[in-house]
């Protein structure tokens, strides 16, 4: 989902780029010399990012990991707490809010009750600008072109130029948010060290981070097909997988194992010990398409499509996997971990995740986006940074209860533990709070079984997650360059999936992609890295 | 007898290819999650036909309210584009007129540079129309290829017929409303109808430009139904596991609403519009 995202806006982006650097010369000027470019985009090693202080307020029934194992609830905690004692923006009158959306728009303030209630709540007037997803990056390059900066706002990790914008146009947090200073914002500190990596630049906190889990995307599997042909899906090796697919596969019952081959590449890919993205070795950063791992599960997956494994349509990329998926057409499909509660709920089917055998994991992005905040005087900034602990106050607190449902009784009722929406809860509960800041997310609350089998799949994949080593650093061409570099690799992976081309196609598609940016934001990578050690 | 049965049958499969995809959106709209599911997509035809996608789109009043948000921008935006363009082009028609080669050769230059998305959003700012309706309709008021066509018309109006009106003592603005314009009808309508669909289609500006969510067209608030559902991801889980009706009939439900004022007006001006299209064709 991501990379079609961003790839479908990236002509913005190349074309905005130069209007937001000469608007961050303007800006920069504007805002009286008040933050000095860094020269250094991406000297991270030096930032102090803030301490991860678990909160204790709620008590979970599955506590969260250290290392990214999510926590769980079996039920909505009873008489949730109140972590707040005073309204946190009090004092601060009107904020200003950019931010994107992926709900249908709610009603505007003015007949939007459950808005008013939250500005009462929060002592001021959240004035959010929301922006459908598909559009932010193209509102959010042109409002910072403009100069006009609002008072908060989510910061894509496309953006171009993102570094410069943050450092030239933010406010720096450092003073407020790292090591034990993010203490005075409980909820900011509940936010695992995983998610904070690309909030920092030239030595400075920028920005909070929307957290999401470290376990990303899981190979879903439909449980009960697997068991009603009385197949196993623990894997010790890849034949075992490939009988698994061949075992689901019924192409005269309309029934095949997949429908996606990019998702499955990757799958294949984490058996044969593919990096996630990048990996160091002596300081220097190897590509994942520069192994030979990732050719062989390129080649692996070509044959998988000949074997007939694959959904007829699976090449055009324009399926529609989870209703594929629910009504049994396809029984594997890779999609992000949220995604195991609306597949098991929409289509009341068994959901379970697959392990790759060889245990390694290929760990998500930890942080949807980042949310940064316009320069003002401090008092100020940390006022609004109050705002956003309020918005990432955690399951079992009246805050997240209201932030999620609304008023009880008003926009949610209880039904048998859980909260029901209202009409009047489903038309205004909308705002996209969430992607101002959130807290980390958690397993359920939902029955046990769902839980506990969501937890133990984690558990058992989190230790073994390979993460991204260029998370916390920054390359402009990877920015910039990354709808075209995409494309080369996804096309050379349909030609020869499809069986179009042959695998030797692949060297070629590589050198080309090394050609085109892949060297350049390797060189990036390195010196950032360089320079921060 | 051959013939025409085969006849039939082709007739018959090409008005299949035209009906069934309109039938798929209907049905689609009317079949709830468990029809989706199982057809994988689109429903041909639902067993248990419902209004529970279109209930959802039309609570809250919010798309009821971008309707006539965007029925307004449409009616006044085309009216007033109908104004600009068939003065400037009348203007343009009749050679001799104040500024004529200048004014033909800046409207020829908007054919060929279209302004960036930062820059107009500079100027929608300096203006200090954001935020306002106006800044859905001021950019696109007068198209510089529409003004043409017009104006291709309008020399093909017989020069005896202006004369003669002018001999019997009318002016410049009696001529263009008495004689021009009741001869011109197909060109208006074109004209009309192409305005008409561009402000009933544009979403883009009002994203730039309109923060209020208040103020937001049809469009755009479909927008959000039709784009997002179909990217449901990490980011859409949903804590509560509240009732949303499928996606798919959702967005189904949405094209039929968005399609359905413009196909209402469409048949009326359908016969122009083709005639109107062959105008720009072969004099442009």
């Amino acid at each position: 989902m991501t990379d079609a995202r961003f790839s479908r806006r990236r002509f913005l982006t190349i074309g905005g780029s130069a209007a937001l650097l000469a608007a961050a010369g303007g800006l920069t000027a504007a805002c009286g010399g008040g933050g000095s470019a860094t020269g250094a985009r991406s000297a991270t090693a030096k930032v102090t990012y803030p301490s991860y202080i678990p909160t204790t307020l709620v008590k979970p029934d599955l506590p969260a990991t250290p290392d990214g194992v999510l926590a769980g609830f079996y039920r909505f905690p009873d008489n949730p707490v109140t972590a707040f004692d005073t309204k946190p923006g009090e004092g601060l009158g009107e904020i200003s809010v950019l931010t994107n959306m992926f709900n249908p728009v709610p009603p505007g303030v003015n007949s939007n009750a459950y808005w008013q209630q939250l500005n009462d709540r929060l002592g001021a007037t959240l004035d959010i600008t929301m922006v459908p997803e598909a559009d932010y990056l193209a509102k959010l390059s042109t409002v910072i072109a403009s100069g006009d900066l609002p008072d908060i706002m989510l910061l894509s990790a496309r953006l171009a130029n993102r570094a410069d914008i943050l450092t030239r146009l933010c406010a720096d947090l450092s003073g407020l948010l790292s090591g034990d200073a993010v203490k005075a914002y409980p909820f900011l500190a509940n936010i695992p060290t995983d998610s904070w990596a690309t909030t920092g630049y030239g030595g400075g906190i920028y920005a909070i981070p929307i957290p999401r889990a470290i376990v990303g995307t899981i190979m879903f599997s439909r449980d009960d097909l697997i068991e009603e042909r009385g197949l196993s899906k623990e894997l010790s090796s890849y034949d075992d997988f490939l009988a698994l697919a061949k075992g689901l596969t019924d192409a005269s019952k309309n029934r095949w194992a997949f429908g996606n081959p990019k998702g499955v590449i990757a799958f294949v890919g984490s058996m044969l010990d593919v990096p996630n993205k990048w990996r160091v070795e002596g300081g220097k950063f190897v590509s994942e398409l520069e192994v030979e791992g990732r050719k062989e599960a390129v080649a692996r997956v070509a044959e998988m499509v000949k074997a007939g494994l694959f959904h007829p349509d699976s090449a055009g990329g324009k399926l529609n996997l989870r209703d594929l998926f629910g009504n049994g057409t396809i029984a594997l499909t890779p999609d992000g971990y949220a995604a195991w509660d609306i597949l098991a709920d929409t289509y009341r089917v068994d959901v379970g995740g697959l392990v790759a055998p060889g245990g390694k994991h290929r760990g998500g992005t930890p942080a949807f986006a980042i949310t940064a905040f316009k320069k003002a005087d401090e008092d100020r900034v940390r006022r609004l940074l109050k705002v956003c602990d309020w918005l990432a106050a955690p399951l079992g607190t009246s805050e997240y209860m209201f932030r999620k449902f609304g008023a009880e009784g008003v926009h949610y009722t209880w039904k048998d533990g859980r909260p029901e929406p209202t009409a009047l809860g489903k038309a205004e509960v909308k705002l996209p709070l969430e992607y101002i800041a959130d807290a980390p997310h958690v397993l359920g609350p939902r029955a046990k079984e769902r839980v506990d089998a969501q937890r133990a799949f984690q558990e058992r994949v989190v230790p073994t997650v390979v993460r991204d080593p260029s998370a916390a650093l920054y390359s402009d061409t990877a920015v910039n360059k990354n709808g075209v570099l995409t494309k080369i690799i996804d096309t050379a992976e349909l030609d020869i999936v499809s069986g179009r081309k042959p695998i030797s196609a692949w060297d070629t598609a590589v050198a080309e992609w090394r050609r085109q940016g892949g060297d350049q934001i390797r060189r990036d990578y390195e010196t950032a890295l360089a320079k921060g050690n | 007898m051959i013939v025409r049965s085969l006849k039939g049958v082709v007739l018959a499969a090409c008005c299949a290819v035209v009906i069934l995809p309109f039938l798929a959106v209907i049905s689609t709209s009317l079949a709830d999650q468990q029809q989706v599911t199982a057809a994988g997509g689109y429903v041909l035809w639902p067993s248990r036909p419902n209004l529970d996608a279109y209930r959802a789109i039309l609570a809250g009043g919010v798309v009821t309210r971008a309707l006539l948000v965007s029925v307004g921008i449409t009616v006044v935006g085309t009216l007033l584009s109908l104004v600009c363009i068939t003065l400037l082009a009348y203007s343009l028609s009749r050679p001799g007129s104040l500024l004529h080669r200048p004014i033909l050769l800046t409207v020829l230059f908007t054919l060929l540079f279209a302004p960036g998305m930062i820059p107009m959003y500079l100027t929608i700012k300096q203006l200090g129309l954001l935020d306002s309706y106006w800044s859905l309709i001021l950019p696109g008021l007068a198209s510089g290829f529409q003004i043409i066509i017009m104006r291709a018309f309008f020399q093909e109006i017989p020069r005896e017929l202006i004369d003669a009106a002018r001999i019997d003592g009318a002016g410049e603005l009696r001529v263009l409303l008495r004689i021009v314009l009741p001869l011109s009808r197909a060109v208006i309508a074109v004209v009309g109808l192409f305005n008409a669909v561009a402000y009933w289609n544009a979403f883009f500006n009002a994203m730039l430009y309109i923060n209020d969510t208040e103020k937001w067209p049809l469009q755009l608030v479909l927008r959000t139904y039709v784009v997002d559902n179909s990217s449901l991801g990490v980011d859409a889980a949903d804590l509560a596991g509240g009732f949303m009706p499928p996606a798919q009939s959702m967005q189904m439900a949405i094209l039929v609403l968005s399609l359905v004022p413009i196909a209402l007006v469409y048949p009326f001006l359908q016969k122009h519009f083709a005639k109107g299209i062959l105008i720009g064709a072969v004099k442009g």
